[in-house]
């Protein structure tokens, strides 16, 4: 065994983002992925061909018409095959073009049946249609996030990460279902949204009898949540500060002010110098503004004091960086579109059967003959779909 | 039927966020999560959501500085399916609790390791916690300020520090979707592994699909195109609304809104920066004669996609959660009745079993060592060792 889903069969007909990110991570963990495309979907013009790139990288496609009787055969064909199918398309649309749980469960008593969805499985709201930016408005990240405490606006990040967590919990839904499959041989629908991952975003969140627990503030400057946890502008650019023992306080005072400094009773415990916060950040702005951020890194790690370099150059700098291609952070491969590509590599990685990154993203249809084949179509029967419009795939 | 995870017995070692998140996966679908906890407690129970990401677990307390602690400690793995750990490499190795040492007497033994930069990395040896990762790995910078400078009317060109701390959030998720690998993996080769990831990783899977290097492309953030876009507006009372531009709403949104005829813009595919801002510029104005539950009211007997932004508490109110079973309730022995965030995820055969609070520290100090086969002197010794 190679990799931890060597031989795993999944078929992804999920579209934008929160769907096949999850599949995409079953193949970096070995699984075979089919990349069902509907021929005429506006899936592949979601962004350019990189952020399509960011969550179909290692799929095969098989390009397909699924509103055809042939296309719904082929499909059925794969389902039958198949350990897991997965999909984020809205409800009554895996209904309409026959890849339903019902449908499936009757073609594969075993299979893993994953449904992502915006909102939910059921429920007031199932119906109305999803995306990231609900869940980070619902969930509170983008209110928090923005210091909307103190009249700012709310902050929506880029990362559309509420897609990935959706994406995420699905993965680990479907090898829960898969390590339930492994004793009883037996197969189940497994369910997530993207609403349940952004409230997940704020699960340090709870109420309390007496309201809600206090958590951090960010402060209006959106620079941190507290004077030594925040980034600080020095002579040349910004350094994230983020003390919480005494000792490295006292520390950081000492090497950045005095030792007076580190005595100050009004700095003198943790709740001390949060309360007193604004009055500390007063004191650390001038004295850290008066050396460079790589002359502070220098002189607090000496001191023992947390701090990082914070700068507008080190996402872009990873991807020529020979330690994160050495660390596996980097994937890189030839595409015939973008020539060489670098992307995000290795995120999680197992010793015994370590994952692997086999790929670039597909083409459209790139794999349809090759997998037409494998469910008994020869390269004569996938002309004639192509003849018809049942499947497509780039001429050699 | 019962849940997945029900019998796996775990071991958790972590002290932070992702961590103990980590471990609450685990115990959320069911399994045996034994926490051993320094003497004086994980330092997370101090955190907020210590109190979520420590549920459903059972609390030892073990002095691992000890030498009796840590032979203690390595009894349990012995017998675990699962151990979750967050100490720095070499220190795990000093102290005999590092896969090398413990897979050497369980071979069956799944042990996830969540480092700050992992152990190949040129940055190992920094110091990491989520805010340090975050600014290493460039992502204050990745996010544009949504401040306007109130003399200039400019956006605000600084760093944003991530309030949500993503590095820890994606690194528990790794951790966990690697733990699973693994024990699929095990079913097949009756072996267990090591499965590592990091903070740094965790920070990298939100990056994924937004960062990349093309030769063919410039360097740059993903474009959304015109029949998905995403817009913030402030209503009268000073709430906000997230609206979603989709291919056929933006003619009910103008309706709906009351938008002046000279402000309902033909927007498409064609339509460039300055256009939307513009469009911007006439919907907001429009917004801004709503308080928000009319503007809400309006767009939703209309049909235009829109939500609230909210607090982290009023997600608690929403109905379709509530129906989600995000909401759930648990009572905490110190606090009374808690609700807290619920399972994210369903598996149709294997519910989940009915949430417990986080423990009481070191409350299951005695019964678990007793079940591991630990003498009641033993027990005693121990506990005394712990400082209890």
């Amino acid at each position: 065994m190679n990799t931890p889903l060597q031989g795993l069969r999944v078929l992804d007909f999920g579209a934008n983002l929160a769907g096949p990110f999850g599949p995409q991570m079953l193949g970096d963990l070995g699984a075979e992925v089919v990349k069902i495309e509907e021929i005429g979907t506006a899936a592949r013009t979601m962004g350019r061909g990189s952020s399509f790139a960011g969550c179909q990288r290692g799929k095969r496609s098989l390009a397909v018409d699924l509103k055809t009787p042939d296309g719904v055969a082929i499909a059925h064909r794969l389902i039958e095959r198949t350990d897991v199918l997965h999909h984020n398309l809205r409800h009554g649309v895996a209904e309409r073009l026959g890849f339903d749980y019902t449908t499936a469960k009757r073609l594969n008593a075993r299979i893993i049946y994953c449904h992502t969805t915006g909102w939910g499985a059921s429920g007031p709201d199932a119906h109305r249609p999803g995306w990231d930016q609900f869940g980070q408005a619902l969930g509170g990240a983008e209110y928090h996030s923005g210091g909307c405490e103190h009249g700012n606006p709310p902050m929506w990040y880029r990362y559309g990460m509420c897609d990935a967590v959706n994406a995420m919990h699905s993965v680990i839904g479907v090898l829960q279902a898969l390590y339930q499959r492994d004793r009883t041989g037996e197969g189940q629908l497994v369910e997530t949204n993207i609403l349940n991952g952004g409230m997940t975003m704020s699960s340090d969140l709870y109420l309390t009898p007496a309201g809600p627990v206090e958590r951090p503030v960010l402060d209006p400057q959106q620079r941190g949540t507290g004077p030594l946890r925040r980034l600080y502008r020095t002579a040349d650019g910004w350094l994230m500060v983020s003390c919480r023992s005494d000792e490295q306080w006292e520390r950081l005072a000492a090497t950045v002010g005095s030792a007076e400094l580190a005595r100050d009773p009004r700095f003198a415990t943790a709740a001390q110098r949060q309360a007193h916060g604004e009055a500390l950040a007063a004191v650390l702005e001038p004295l850290l503004l008066s050396r460079a951020a790589s002359e502070w890194v220098a002189v607090l790690d000496a001191a023992g004091v947390p701090v990082e370099l914070s700068s507008p150059t080190y996402a872009a700098d990873m991807f020529d960086d020979p330690d994160a291609a050495a660390a596996g952070w980097i994937a890189e491969y030839d595409t015939p579109n973008l020539g060489r590509f670098k992307q995000i590599g290795t995120l999680v990685e197992l010793s015994g059967t370590p994952g692997h990154i086999t790929g670039p993203p597909p083409l459209l249809g790139e794999h349809t003959v090759e997998i037409l084949a494998e469910v008994g179509w020869d390269a004569d029967a996938a002309s004639d779909f192509k003849e018809r419009g049942v499947v497509t795939y780039p001429e050699e | 039927m019962q849940p997945v995870l029900r019998g796996l017995k775990v071991v958790d070692l972590a002290e932070d966020h992702a961590g103990d998140m980590t471990a609450m996966y685990l115990a959320d679908a069911g399994a045996d999560v034994v926490k051993v906890e320094r003497p004086g407690g994980d330092p997370t129970r101090a955190e907020p959501g210590g109190r979520v990401w420590n549920r459903g677990k059972r609390s030892v307390v073990l002095d691992v500085a000890s030498a009796a602690g840590r032979d203690a400690v390595r009894r349990l793995a012995m017998q675990a399916d699962v151990l979750v750990e967050s100490g720095p490499p070499a220190a795990m190795a000093t102290l005999g609790l590092d896969y090398p040492t413990l897979s050497a007497g369980n071979e069956r033994l799944i042990h996830c390791s969540i480092t700050g930069y992992g152990r190949r990395s040129a940055l190992r040896d920094r110091p990491a916690d989520d805010a340090l990762v975050q600014a290493r790995l460039g992502m204050n910078f990745e996010q544009p300020c949504y401040r306007r400078d109130p003399a200039t009317g400019d956006f605000v060109d600084e760093p944003v520090f991530l309030y949500v701390p993503l590095a820890s959030y994606g690194a528990a998720m790794l951790a966990t979707t690697g733990i699973h690998a693994a024990l699929h993996a095990r079913e097949v080769t009756g072996e267990g592994q090591w499965v590592e990831t990091s903070l740094a990783q965790g920070a990298l899977l939100w990056t994924s699909q937004i960062r990349y290097q093309a030769q063919h492309e410039p360097p740059g953030f993903m474009t959304v195109p015109f029949h998905l876009r995403g817009f913030l507006f402030e209503c009268a009372d000073g709430l906000w609304v997230h609206v979603m531009i989709v291919r056929d709403s933006n003619d009910r949104l103008y309706t709906a809104l009351d938008v002046t005829p000279e402000g309902r813009l033909s927007m498409g595919y064609w339509s460039t920066a300055d256009d939307w801002a513009a469009w911007f510029r006439y919907v907001g104005d429009a917004f801004r004669r709503f308080n928000r539950a009319d503007a809400l009211a309006q767009l939703d007997a209309a049909e235009v996609p829109v939500v609230p932004v909210q607090r982290a508490a009023d997600a608690y109110a929403v109905p379709q959660l509530q129906h989600n079973g995000m909401v759930a309730e648990i009572d905490d022995p110190e606090l009374g009745r808690l609700q807290m965030i619920g399972v994210p995820y369903s598996l149709e055969r294997n519910p989940h079993p009915p949430l417990r609070p986080q423990p009481v520290l070191g409350a299951d100090t005695h019964v678990v060592l007793s079940e591991a086969g630990f003498s009641t002197d033993e027990i005693q010794l121990l506990e005394a060792g712990a400082g209890r």
